[in-house]
């Protein structure tokens, strides 16, 4: 009797006190981890400081000497290339500014090293923050883990790349060398070539270092000029059958766009003198090449594709801009893949405008974090497509982006520091919203899942990405999009960057030389 | 027989195509949202009950399923039987009822049918409830269960419904379609030691069967809006252009439990070894039912009547990884006299894998903070003349409460708690409130 009292007791004071509570006080009585009062911890707050320390020690620069560990090289193997130490953030490269200050004509360059001007700073607490954010998706071995993949990845597409290149510029050369005689070019065009020829390296090392890959690809990009001097003179691309009659030389604004190409060779020859350093600038005019390509904020990709340094545009063919936009739109796709995030469905409430400005802003200076979101996909991809002799382009555009992803990997801290200097405060929030928005699932999706991705790219890919893919096989088909005096014209600007910035003097100025007397020849 | 299994794949059926029928075309990638959502997710029925006390009570015995979260428990309790139990949970309660923003739940609710815009401000709250991350929505558990002291089976269906949010805001809110198919057989015995010891020592094995949807978002709702809206045949369209992934796993749980005096129970619970999953993705649902060996060999090939222009799957078979666990408990559950009974559990859950990270060091150490204190688990109940049992605990830091009421041929559970879904504890918690039905035994 007296425990049915009790019970009866217990029962009315526990609907006694459940009724006297209102939802909002009784739900709240309930939230709250009891943990972090019990034990005194705040496991949030301690992670981000983990975090953050984590990254402040992977972004400091490893000193290394940029060569490939010996005996380890295969072409078709994966391949440990360790990353080449002191990569400038572009800030530091004076472009478009300068371009104002030169007068290549009386042989005068003023290299204007002005610095972007900046808006405030964040504090160091939000800094710190931000750095936490980003860093709470690379935490630990999977942090490790990434690093690890992305390296390799890169390694893996520039090697490959790399010797692809050699066998098809290898090829192109010996039908240049054979055709050029009887092209009718005059002899001085003729001489520079030779000139140009016997300074070329086609050749790739069994151990190839970064320097070497390099040299490949600006040896390609000047063999790829060539051609396209000669197509460009000749109006049609056989290289057989080159008719110097068909040269238009009414077209001013092909005349105009060289001269303007030359004008920007030869800034950036005496920029990266004035640097002392090409290979600083090398990795920055990637990365903004790069992020040209694939960038789709502020304008057209179409727009930034073709675009000089000067911010010139061109049009293209209906066909082409199709097809551009649409290996842009599958850019987005593969991020989608990769991240679980749809970039468009990321940034919903957001000023879209003022975004992509913000954007515009910070990655004109900086493109490393875009290019990093874009190229983590497609790093990935490389790896799992990348089997073939005949992927050339294809290879060469993602050796490029990986490079790019190593290159941003290893200046984590100068991305961040971009970051604060280039966006206001509001901005800068939806800047770590985006960053909260892509790297968090990224370690939960792309790293967990890479074997599924890369063992079975069928299952996530979509079918315009097989599609593009299988175009890749084709290279040809691709260029083909582009009419002749566009093809023509980046050709030579793709040229201009690397070499005018990456090889040496004497290379560059004969490719000036060149450029010249191809302009010369037109007029 | 055969009826049962047409019964089944209805179920299974309908259930996938019930909780994604707010969407519609998806682009298979994310069908790897869909999977890392899945992933890691050994199938556990809901219990309310348990859930009310802390998700903890390996040893406490009592219900007709609680040899499921530790199969030593076969031996406890004699004859019961569950024809059938169902149990619903709703997640993230708390953003439901109080809203940052707009109408709570209850205000639309009782809109609905007067206000022409009820139902979208409905829809909206609900994308609006669901957290950064992975998370849960909704959760409905069916299950028929037998057993006697020593022999217990288990027929569990689960559909769930996961979430996304990548970005934060409601309007990048996915979902992902789960349905769980689990068929569990227990086997135990007890080996008396003493007069008040004794050991309890029982495993079980299932047959998992599991099929997930790609992860759906607001767009995949557009689409499919706009699809009614042109006549088309939802059903059709879902059937055809929903990616799926499914597979099984035949996993084995054993547990042994050390009753000493005073009620007091030590328990090990060795769980989901071989409990990977073999999954093969599909384009879609009807390729899914028509080509997915497990089916086939359940229900005979072509459950649709399809012509045989079924889509191929969309993968080959890949495998998600589950890896197994090995928990602790101690419960106290004296046999007092009297209408008072009480019962309190501690339960450390997934302490091999909490050894093997800091080994390994595959885990910082915050997270192997976090992961240390998420595994303790604890839980008391008081039960009044066996007809109304009153709950609470702790679970990973976080309170629950609930209660339970027998009526003779009808026994009533409920619990509210809160979860972790995030990394570490405190970075993304979500709250449920979980009701469960059970007729004929609890």
């Amino acid at each position: 009797m007296r425990n049915k009292r009790l019970s009866l007791l217990v029962l009315l004071t526990t609907v006694l006190l459940l009724s006297s509570c209102d939802v909002s006080t009784l739900l709240n009585t309930f939230k709250g981890n009891t943990y972090e009062e019990l034990f005194n911890v705040n496991l949030v707050g301690e992670q981000a400081q983990e975090a953050a320390n984590a990254v402040a020690q992977a972004s400091t620069p490893q000193q290394s000497s940029g060569a490939v560990e010996a005996g380890k090289v295969k072409v078709d193997q994966v391949v440990s290339v360790e990353q080449p130490k002191g990569v400038a953030a572009p800030s530091d490269i004076p472009t478009k500014d300068a371009t104002d200050s030169h007068d290549l004509e009386n042989g005068k360059v003023a290299v204007v090293d002005d610095k972007i001007p900046t808006l405030p700073k964040q504090t160091e607490e939000e800094k710190l923050e931000l750095k936490a954010t980003v860093a709470n998706a690379l935490t630990g071995s999977s942090e490790d883990e990434f690093i690890e993949s992305l390296q390799e990845a890169a390694d893996d597409a520039q090697i490959i790349a790399a010797h692809n290149t050699v066998i098809i510029m290898n090829r192109l050369l010996q039908d240049l060398n054979a055709n050029i005689g009887s092209s009718g070019m005059s002899q001085e065009f003729i001489d520079s070539f030779n000139e140009l020829k016997e300074g070329l390296i086609l050749e790739l090392p069994q151990n190839p270092t970064q320097a070497d890959i390099l040299n490949i690809q600006v040896a390609s990009n000047l063999i790829n000029s060539f051609i396209a001097a000669l197509n460009l003179i000749a109006g049609d691309d056989d290289i057989d059958n080159i008719d110097v009659d068909d040269v238009d030389t009414d077209d001013q604004s092909i005349n105009d766009s060289i001269n303007s190409v030359i004008s920007d060779a030869a800034l950036m020859v005496k920029v990266a003198k004035a640097k002392g350093s090409t290979s600083d600038i090398i990795n920055s005019v990637k990365i903004n090449e790069l992020f040209s390509l694939f960038n789709n904020e502020g304008g057209s990709s179409v727009e930034r594709v073709v675009s000089s340094p000067t911010d010139e545009t061109y049009d293209l063919p209906e066909e082409s801009l199709q097809y551009l936009n649409a290996f842009n739109d599958t850019i987005d796709l593969i991020i989608q893949d990769i991240l679980g995030v749809d970039i468009t469905a990321a940034i919903p409430t957001m000023d879209r405008d003022k975004f992509n400005a913000a954007i515009k802003n910070y990655s004109d200076q900086y493109a490393g974090f875009n290019a990093f979101i874009r190229a983590s996909k497609l790093g990935k991809k490389t790896r799992a497509t990348i089997n073939g002799d005949d992927r050339a382009t294809f290879c060469g555009v993602t050796g490029l982006i990986n490079y790019t992803i190593a290159t941003v990997l290893v200046n984590v801290e100068d991305v961040f520091d971009t970051l604060a200097t280039d966006i206001d405060d509001e901005d800068y929030n939806t800047i770590e919203e985006i960053i909260d928005a892509f790297l968090a699932p990224a370690s939960n999706v792309a790293l967990i899942q890479a074997d599924t991705f890369t063992t079975d790219m069928s299952l996530t890919l979509p079918a315009d990405l097989i599609a593009l893919e299988d175009s890749f096989n084709n290279p040809d088909d691709i260029i083909s999009d582009l009419d002749l005096e566009t093809k023509a014209l980046n050709y030579v600007k793709n040229a201009i960057y690397l070499v005018g910035l990456g090889s040496s003097d004497e290379n560059a100025n004969i490719l000036i030389d060149m450029l010249k007397e191809l302009k010369s020849s037109l007029e | 027989m055969k009826n049962i299994k047409k019964v089944i794949i209805s179920i299974v059926a309908c259930s996938i195509l019930a909780s994604t029928s707010v969407f519609a075309t998806v682009d298979p990638a994310l069908l790897a949202t869909a999977t890392a959502s899945a992933r890691n997710t050994a199938f556990m029925p809901t219990s309310s009950h348990r859930l009310a006390m802390g998700n903890a009570g390996l040893g406490l015995a009592g219900y007709y399923d609680s040899y499921l979260y530790n199969p030593a428990n076969i031996t406890k309790d004699g004859f019961k039987i569950v024809l059938p139990s169902l149990t619903l949970t709703v997640n993230n309660v708390y953003n439901l009822l109080l809203p940052e923003s707009g109408d709570d739940l209850i205000t639309i609710a009782e809109r609905l049918g007067t206000d022409d815009n009820a139902p979208v401000d409905l829809g909206v709250l609900f994308l609006q409830s669901i957290p950064y991350g992975y998370g849960e929505i909704m959760t409905l558990d069916t299950n028929f269960g037998i057993k006697t002291r020593g022999l217990g089976f288990d027929l569990a269906v689960q559909e769930k419904l996961r979430s996304y949010n990548g970005g934060g805001d409601y309007t990048t809110a996915s979902a992902i379609s789960e349905t769980t198919v689990a068929a569990t057989l227990a086997l135990g015995f007890n080996i008396p030691l003493g007069k008040y010891v004794s050991i309890d020592l029982g495993a079980t094995g299932a047959f998992n069967f599991k099929a997930y949807s790609v992860a759906l978002d607001a767009n995949e709702a557009i689409n499919l809006i706009s699809s009614i809206q042109n006549g088309d045949d939802v059903s059709t369209t879902l059937m055809e252009t929903v990616p799926f992934a499914s597979g099984y796993a035949i996993p084995v749980t054993v547990g042994a439990n050390l009753n000493l005096p005073l009620g007091l129970t030590v328990s090990g619970v060795g769980r989901n070894f071989n409990g990977n999953y073999n999954m093969v993705g599909y384009t879609n649902l009807k390729s899914l039912i028509n080509n997915d060996e497990t089916i086939v060999a359940f229900a005979g090939e072509d459950v649709l009547g399809t012509d045989g222009s079924t889509p191929p799957q969309a993968s080959d078979s890949f495998e998600v990884e589950i890896p197994w666990s090995f928990d602790l408990g101690l419960s106290f559950a004296p046999k007092v006299k009297g209408a008072l009974k009480p019962s309190l559990a501690i339960d450390f859950i997934d302490c091999y894998g909490l050894i093997n990270d800091a080994i390994n060091q595959s885990r910082s150490p915050v997270q192997l903070k976090s992961d240390a204190l998420a595994s303790l688990h604890a839980g008391a109940q008081i039960s009044l003349l066996n007809m109304l049992e009153v709950r609470a605990g702790i679970s990973q830091g976080y309170k629950s409460f609930g209660a339970g009421l027998n009526l003779i041929l009808l026994h009533l559970d409920f619990a509210y708690y809160w979860q972790e879904y995030g990394d570490v504890l405190g970075q993304s918690p979500s709250d449920a409130f979980s009701v469960k039905f059970s007729i004929l035994n609890k």
